[in-house]
């Protein structure tokens, strides 16, 4: 083996090394956003729809899941936190999993990070008629508020 | 010999890609650990805080029985080498260590490492009769700086959280010289008013007029019992939640118990807000269930 050989081997080690350091070092910055805060940035917002079994059963009720959002603003994953049915929570992760975010910008010291925060949905019956309320939504316009994007009806 | 000298070379190379494998990996949880360390999350396998139920009142700490008559009393200082507000909280900490030397109070440090952070307290003027890691309390402390007044038993009578003010300071120095003075004295939220204890409740209230909210996120609620009919809300999803979950007819009672006196204020301003009667409760007198049975508030 050439000399030059044995240089690019080390060297790759070493390239290898300092990428898993600063895998290892960025892999857990996970920025905690209030709900409102990190709803008022998605730009695209499908919602759940409501599950027929929970619609013959006459049932409603509130799921409520943790999402993580990517630096690029696509949804990494959907955590279940409580949930009053399993197929309610189903069409939730289906509908949130599809949400979009803004990015953050390549020049921000934290363009690394991932943000994540609470989403609450309640599935309600009013006069037999099935609704799914988009609850941060419903809070930032009580008050005033404005969100980037419309709710789109029907996640599937 | 050309043909080994290539087995030779091949044999070299494996080794060398081998040996940068294992530097990268044994690099890769070095940092990981690292990380985890200074984010303050335990390595898997380890007791974690998150297995523990909060410090309330009423409950009890895992500390030695100090007492040699029911009358003895201790204060656990819980600190924290990345906390700002206990640099800040030094000269009080200072006073109070002085105070108990001087009244024969027991003082236990709380670290997160006793070992490596009991020069970090000495730096704050805090001293202890004893030292503890935080997860020998058996409870899980709500933040720092936490002082907390626990009897002979060790059940936990008083707690002070976060950066003193000039008022709580007088208090404290108050309740290390008299501590069987503060058992019975009521915690007021910011806006002035006491807040209600249980036999209050009970006193005024029957359990079909109230619903307690208990403000913990879900896995610390776990367990948590009343003899009322209850509703666990986390803080963050209270403003979403009140107005579809909680019957307006009802007076909600905030369980402060557990949370520090300005988030029970939020809480009680953010139902006061949305037309709810809500009152604070500061000792629920709340225990430990063996399974976990949730309550009902509706």
């Amino acid at each position: 083996m050439s000399c030059s050989g044995l240089q690019v081997i080390g060297l790759c080690a070493l390239l290898n090394l300092f990428s898993s350091l600063s895998s290892a070092a960025q892999g857990d910055a996970l920025a905690r956003y209030p709900p409102e805060t990190l709803r008022k940035e998605a730009t695209t917002v499908v919602l759940p729809m409501y599950p027929r079994s929970m619609l013959s059963l006459n049932k409603g009720g509130l799921v409520v899941v943790s999402v993580i959002v990517a630096p690029d603003g696509h949804v990494q994953s959907v955590q279940d936190l409580d949930s009053c049915d399993a197929a309610a929570l189903d069409s939730v992760r289906s509908a949130v999993s599809r949400w979009q975010f803004t990015a953050i910008p390549r020049t921000s010291p934290f363009r690394d990070a991932r943000r994540t925060t609470k989403l609450l949905f309640l599935f309600r019956l009013t006069d037999g008629r099935p609704t799914v309320v988009d609850l941060v939504a419903a809070e930032i316009e009580s008050r005033g508020g404005k969100l980037t994007a419309a709710s789109l009806e029907g996640g599937h | 010999m050309v043909r080994w000298q290539s087995v030779r070379r091949t044999v070299a190379e494996l080794a060398l890609v081998v040996a940068s494998t294992a530097l990268m990996v044994a690099g890769y949880y070095t940092i990981s650990a690292l990380v985890h360390r200074r984010a303050g999350v335990e390595p898997v396998g380890a007791q974690r805080l998150t297995d523990f139920a909060p410090i309330s009142i009423g409950r009890r700490v895992t500390l030695p029985v100090f007492g040699r008559s029911p009358d003895t009393y201790a204060f656990v200082l819980v600190l924290s080498p990345d906390c700002p507000h206990c640099v800040a909280a030094a000269p009080l900490l200072r006073a109070l260590t002085e105070q108990a030397a001087r009244q024969g109070v027991r003082i236990v440090l709380a670290l997160p490492d006793k070992a490596k952070d009991k020069a970090y307290a000495a730096t704050l003027g805090a001293r202890g009769t004893s030292t503890v890691d935080w997860v020998e309390l058996g409870l899980k402390p709500l933040g720092t700086p936490m002082i907390i007044l626990v009897d002979a038993g060790g059940t936990v009578v008083k707690y002070w959280l976060g950066e003193p003010s000039s008022a709580t300071q007088h208090e404290l120095i108050n309740a290390v010289a008299h501590p069987s003075d503060v058992a019975n004295y009521p915690r007021r939220l910011a806006s002035g008013q006491p807040m209600f204890t249980e036999s209050d409740l009970r006193a005024t209230s029957g359990p079909d007029s109230i619903t307690i909210v208990n403000l913990l996120e879900r896995p610390q609620f776990k367990g948590t019992r009343y003899d009322y009919p209850a509703v666990n809300i986390p803080l963050d999803e209270l403003r979403f939640r009140s107005l579809q979950e909680l019957n307006p007819a009802k007076t909600q009672v905030i369980d402060c118990t557990v949370v520090a006196t300005m988030v029970c204020d939020n809480a009680v301003k953010e139902l006061r807000m949305k037309g709810f009667r809500a009152v604070a409760m500061d000792n629920s007198g709340s225990g430990e269930c063996p399974d976990s049975a949730k309550n009902d508030g509706q």
